[in-house]
C-alpha cells in the first residue's frame, strides 16, 4: 500500500543505513511528498549534526545509526527513524535548534518518554528529534499561588511525590504515570483514570512558555487562575502534539490531594451487569475520583500476573471504582452508596478498601492491563484507531456492544476497558501484519468502528492518546467542518510545516498512504 | 586441557551446557515484539539514568535486539556496545508489566554476541583473559590470595568458606572478620588455597566456556575439601554457584548459604552474642546480586536488627525495589567513570535516609559505594556486614 513517493523516501533513509549498519530492508514508516515538504534529506546529515553540535555541544546530539534505531519507537506500532536527535538543556538551545531547522526546512518532532500511543512522538521524514531529557528541572513549587512550574522533561510520577509532600497534586494519572513527562502529557492532553473528577491536563495548565519555529520564544497564560482575556492560546497549545510550538516551561494548577479514599472493586458475573452497575452509579449522583471496567478478556489476563490466592473469579466485568474527599463520613457513605447499587445488581465478589497501601496496590494492577495484554498481543500490532474512544456518558454501554459485535462479525478477540464514568473507552484487538487478508480486514473494521463511534454516537477518536499519526486518517470524519481551520492555525504558528507535520492530519496525506498508516502497517 | 580424554570430556560438557542453554535470540521473537515501549523500565535502568540516550535503556536494547532478530539490521560491535552496558541489575525484569523480561534476553544476546565474535567489550575481554590466566582478575599471584589469614583451618570440613577475588585481594579485613567470627561462634569450617575466581564475570559476559571451564575446575577443588556446604562472602560468587553452576556443570549439589545467612542462624543460636556500642542509625543496600538475583533480602536485616544499639532505616528504593551501585556484569570494567556516578547516586539516597553508616554484603558494590563516598565527601561509613557484627560481638 505504500505509494511510490514514500517508497523513493524509504529508498532516501535505507541507503543511508545500508552504508552505516548493514541494514538490509528496515521497516520505517516514511510518509509522503507535500506541498511544502519533500520529506528528503535537503542537508547532508552531517551538516546537521555540526549544525546542532555547534548548539548544545557534541555530547547532547547524535547521528549514530544504532541511537536513531533505538528512537525509531513509540508505543504505537508505527517505526520512524530520525536524521538526528538532540538533547537542549534550555530554551535558548531549543531557540537555536528551531531556528536552525525552519531555516533549512527541516521537520521536527519533540519527545519525552516515547510513550504515546499513536506516533506522535517519532520523527517521520527525516526529521530531528528533540528529547527532553535534559530538561526535567521542577523549578518551583507554590503553595500561596497554587501552582507548579516545570520544564517539559519532569517525569509526571516524580512531579506527584514531590507535590505530594505538601499535601497536593496534579491529578490526571494516566497509565504511564510512572514515566511518562509533563511535556508529553501537555502535548497530548493526556488524561486517565482521575479524569472524571479532575479533568484532564488541560484543565490544570495555566501557563506555557513556548518556542515557534524561527526561535521566537513566547509566554501564554500565566500564574492566574481564570482569565477572560484575549483568545485562550494555552489552551490551544496543550494537546496540539508538538505540531504548534515546543515547550520549554509550563505552569501548572495544583490540587490538595484527598485526605480520603475508599476503593470498591465489585465482580460481575456478566459484562452487561457492570455497565448496569456503572450507569447507577453515575445516577446516584455520585463522582467518583475513579471508575474504570475491564472485560472478561482482561480479567483472565489480569489474573494471569497474580498469585492464586490474589485471583479474581472468572467473571464478565470488573469495576474498580474510587470514591474520595477530605470528609471521611462522606467517603464511606458513597462508599457504601456504590456497594448497595453493586449488591443489588448481584456481585459474585466485591472488595472494599481504604488502607492507602491496599489501593495502591489494587491500582498498580489497573495500570498493570495495557502492558499485560501484550501477552494476548504476542507478535501480532494493535490496531491503534479504535484503542482510545469516547462517547458520551449515557451512550457508553451501547457503543460498547456495538463496537464488540462488529469486532465479533470480523472474527477478532477484542477486549474492552476503559474510564467508563467519563465516556472514554480502550478496545484492543491486534492482527498478523503480514496477512494481506488480516490487514484487510483491519481498515475495514477500524473504519466501521470510527463511523460507529463518531457518526452514530457522537464521539471522539482520541479521548486521552491523542491523534498522532494513527488516528489521522479519521480526522476528517471528526472534524468535517474545523480541519480546514485547524490546518489555517497551524499554519499561522508554522509557515513552513516544520513542526511535527504529520500528526493530526495537519498535512494532507493521499487517501491510500493514511490507509497504510491508520489500519495497521 | 592436557589430554585428549580431557578434551573429549570438554566438548561433550560443551554440547551439554548448550542443549542446557540452549536459547536462542531468534526463540525470544515473540517476547520481542511484546515489548510496549511503555518506558517503565527506563525510569530505574541505572544505566540510562547515567547515560540518558535511549539505546541503553532495556526497551531501547529490546528495539535493537528486535531489528537483529528480524534481520532489519545487522548485529555489529556499536550495537554489541549498547548490549554489553547493562550492569546485570535485573531491575527492568521487575519493572516488565508486559513480562518481556528484558534481563533474561539480554543475558542470551550476551551470550551470542560474543559468540559471533561481537563481545564482549574490550576492557571486560581483557579481564576475562587475566581471570583465565591468573584465576583472579587482578593479576595477582594465587600465592597471595590469603595474605590476610592468620590462623590454621582444617584441610577439610563440612563447610567451605569461599571468599571470592574482591575479598580476597581486595578487602582482606572482611575475610579476617569472617574468619574471626566463625570462631567465636565455634563453627567449623574449611578454606581451600586454591580457590580462584567463581566465573561470574566471563559468565556474564557471554564467555560461556571459560565460565564452564572455571566451573569444572571449581567442582574438583571444592569436592577435594569434603566440604557438603559452600559459605560465600561474595554476593555475586553465591549468585553464580546458586544460578549459573548448575547449568555449567553437573552434580553441582553443594548446600549454598550467603554469609550473611549463616549469620543470622548462628546469632539465632545464641553462638554469637551481640554487645551494645554507642548508638548508630544504619541504612542497608541490597546487592542486585544477593537480592534480585538469589532472593536474600531477610537475613542481612535480621542480623542488623539483632545488634543491639542499631536502629535500621530503609533507603527509598529497598529490598526486590532497590537501586544497582554500578558496579555489576562487567559495568565497572567497561565504563568506570559512569559505574561510580551510579553508586554516587545510591550514596546520595542512603544520606537521605539520615543514616550514620551504609551496610553491604557484597565486596563490589562496597568497592563501588566506597569510591562515590570519596568522591562525595560524604560523611557516610561503610560496613561490610561480617565488620559491623564484629565490631559487636562479645
Amino acid at each position: 500500500m505504500v505509494n511510490s513517493i514514500s517508497k523513493n523516501v524509504a529508498r532516501v533513509q535505507n541507503v543511508r543505513f545500508n552504508a552505516l549498519l548493514g541494514v538490509k530492508d528496515i521497516i520505517i514508516v516514511n510518509l509522503c511528498k507535500t506541498d511544502n515538504f519533500l520529506g528528503e534529506l535537503l542537508m547532508d546529515q552531517k551538516e546537521i549534526y555540526e549544525a546542532l553540535a555547534a548548539i548544545v555541544g557534541e555530547d547532547d546530539v547524535t547521528i549514530d545509526p544504532v541511537e536513531l534505531v533505538a528512537y525509531a519507537s513509540d508505543a504505537s506500532f508505527l517505526r520512524a527513524i530520525p536524521v538526528a536527535v538532540v538533547r537542549p538543556e534550555s530554551k535558548e538551545e531549543v531557540a537555536e535548534i528551531l531556528k536552525f531547522a525552519d531555516e533549512n526546512r527541516i521537520p521536527v518532532t519533540p519527545r519525552g518518554a516515547g510513550t504515546s500511543y499513536a506516533g506522535q512522538s517519532l520523527a517521520y521524514n527525516n526529521a530531528i528529534l528533540i528529547d527532553f531529557v535534559k530538561m526535567d528541572k521542577i523549578l518551583e513549587i507554590n503553595l500561596k499561588d497554587r501552582v507548579a512550574v516545570v520544564q517539559p522533561g519532569v517525569i509526571y510520577g516524580e512531579l506527584n511525590k514531590e507535590l505530594r509532600k505538601y499535601g497536593y497534586c496534579f491529578p490526571p494519572d494516566p497509565g504511564s504515570a510512572i514515566a511518562c513527562t509533563v511535556g508529553g502529557m501537555v502535548g497530548n492532553n493526556a488524561s486517565g483514570i482521575r479524569a472524571v473528577k479532575y479533568g484532564a491536563t488541560v484543565d490544570h495548565v495555566l501557563g506555557l512558555e513556548v518556542v515557534l519555529p524561527g526561535g521566537k520564544i513566547i509566554r501564554t497564560g500565566g500564574r492566574v487562575w481564570k482569565s477572560s482575556s484575549g483568545y485562550n492560546l494555552t489552551k490551544l497549545l496543550v494537546g496540539s502534539e508538538g505540531s504548534l510550538g515546543i515547550f520549554t516551561e509550563i505552569i501548572l494548577k495544583i490540587t490538595p490531594a484527598p485526605k480520603y479514599t475508599a476503593m470498591i472493586v465489585p465482580v460481575f458475573e456478566k459484562y452487561e451487569q457492570g455497565l448496569d452497575a456503572a450507569t447507577e452509579i453515575i445516577n446516584t449522583g455520585i463522582l467518583p475520583s475513579a471508575m474504570e471496567i475491564l472485560d472478561d478478556v482482561c480479567i483472565m489476563v489480569l489474573n494471569s500476573a497474580l498469585k492464586e490466592q490474589d485471583r479474581l473469579p472468572p467473571a464478565g466485568a470488573v469495576l474498580f471504582i474510587e470514591v474520595d474527599g477530605s470528609n471521611q463520613e462522606v467517603v464511606k457513605e458513597e462508599a457504601e452508596t456504590v456497594r448497595k447499587v453493586c449488591e443489588k445488581i448481584g456481585v459474585k465478589q466485591i472488595i472494599y478498601a481504604t488502607d492507602p497501601k491496599r489501593t495502591e496496590e489494587l491500582w498498580k494492577l489497573r495500570h498493570s492491563l495495557a502492558n499485560l495484554l501484550a501477552k494476548l498481543r504476542g507478535e501480532n500490532i494493535a490496531i491503534n484507531s479504535i484503542q482510545d474512544f469516547a462517547v458520551p456518558i449515557s451512550h457508553v454501554p451501547e457503543a460498547i456492544k456495538e463496537v464488540k459485535a462488529l469486532a465479533a462479525k470480523y472474527g477478532r478477540l477484542m477486549v474492552a476497558f476503559g474510564h467508563i464514568a467519563d465516556g472514554n473507552v480502550h478496545l484492543g484487538s491486534a492482527i498478523n501484519v503480514e496477512d494481506p487478508a488480516q490487514r484487510e480486514m483491519a481498515v475495514k473494521f477500524a473504519s466501521e468502528a470510527a463511523d460507529i463511534i463518531i457518526k452514530k454516537h457522537g464521539g471522539t477518536l482520541s479521548a486521552e492518546h491523542g491523534t498522532g499519526v494513527s488516528k489521522a486518517a479519521f480526522i476528517e470524519l471528526e472534524h468535517r467542518d474545523t480541519l480546514t481551520l485547524m490546518r489555517g492555525i497551524k499554519k499561522v504558528f508554522d509557515p513552513h510545516n516544520i513542526l511535527n507535520p504529520m500528526v493530526m492530519g495537519l498535512t494532507e496525506i493521499p487517501k491510500d498512504e493514511f490507509v497504510y498508516m491508520a489500519g495497521v502497517k | 586441557m592436557s589430554t585428549d580424554e580431557e578434551k573429549r570430556k570438554a566438548m561433550e560438557d560443551w554440547e551439554k551446557l548448550k542443549a542446557a542453554e540452549k536459547k536462542t535470540l531468534n526463540d525470544f521473537r515473540t517476547q520481542l515484539a511484546m515489548c510496549n515501549i511503555c518506558a517503565f523500565c527506563r525510569i530505574r535502568c541505572p544505566v540510562y539514568q547515567q547515560v540518558k540516550w535511549e539505546s541503553v535503556t532495556p526497551r531501547g536494547k529490546m528495539q535493537l535486539l528486535r531489528n537483529v532478530v528480524k534481520g532489519w539490521i545487522k548485529p555489529t560491535p556499536q550495537v554489541a556496545e549498547r548490549i554489553f552496558s547493562c550492569t546485570t541489575c535485573q531491575i527492568c525484569n521487575q519493572q516488565c508489566d508486559a513480562e518481556v523480561r528484558p534481563f533474561d534476553i539480554l543475558k542470551v544476546a550476551r551470550r551470542e554476541f560474543t559468540e559471533q565474535g561481537l563481545g564482549p567489550l574490550p576492557e571486560e575481554k581483557k579481564m576475562d583473559r587475566r581471570i583465565k590466566e591468573y584465576k583472579n582478575p587482578y593479576k595477582e599471584p594465587q600465592e597471595k590470595r590469603f595474605n590476610w589469614l592468620e590462623v590454621k583451618v582444617p584441610k577439610t570440613a563440612d563447610t567451605l568458606l569461599y571468599f571470592g577475588c574482591v575479598t580476597a585481594y581486595r578487602f582482606g579485613e572482611t575475610g579476617r572478620a569472617i574468619v574471626e567470627l566463625l570462631r567465636k561462634a565455634g563453627y567449623q569450617f574449611t578454606i581451600t588455597p586454591d580457590e580462584g575466581c567463581c566465573g561470574m564475570h566471563p559468565y556474564w559476559d557471554g564467555e560461556i566456556k571459560l565460565s564452564a571451564e572455571i566451573a569444572r575446575e571449581n567442582l574438583e577443588i571444592f569436592r577435594k575439601t569434603g566440604a557438603k556446604q559452600i559459605v560465600t562472602a561474595c554476593a555475586g560468587c553465591y549468585s553464580t554457584f546458586k544460578n549459573a553452576y548448575p547449568m555449567l556443570v553437573e552434580n553441582f549439589d553443594f548446600k549454598l548459604m550467603h554469609f550473611s545467612e549463616l549469620l543470622q542462624e548462628l546469632i539465632k543460636k545464641g553462638k554469637l552474642k551481640l554487645k551494645k556500642k554507642s548508638p548508630m542509625k544504619v541504612t542497608y543496600h541490597d546487592p542486585c546480586h544477593l537480592g534480585r538475583h538469589a532472593g536474600i533480602y531477610d537475613a542481612p536485616r535480621e542480623v542488623i536488627k539483632s545488634i543491639p544499639g542499631l536502629e535500621l532505616v530503609e533507603m527509598e528504593h529497598s529490598r526486590e525495589d532497590s537501586q544497582c551501585c554500578g558496579g555489576g556484569g562487567g559495568y565497572f570494567t567497561a565504563f568506570p567513570e559512569n559505574s561510580v556516578e551510579i553508586a554516587e547516586k545510591r550514596i546520595r539516597e542512603a544520606e537521605e535516609t539520615g543514616a550514620d553508616a551504609i551496610i553491604t554484603t557484597c565486596p563490589l558494590c562496597r568497592t563501588n559505594l566506597d569510591l562515590a563516598i570519596k568522591r562525595l565527601d560524604s560523611k557516610l561509613k561503610l560496613y561490610d556486614l561480617s565488620e559491623l557484627v564484629l565490631e559487636h560481638v562479645v
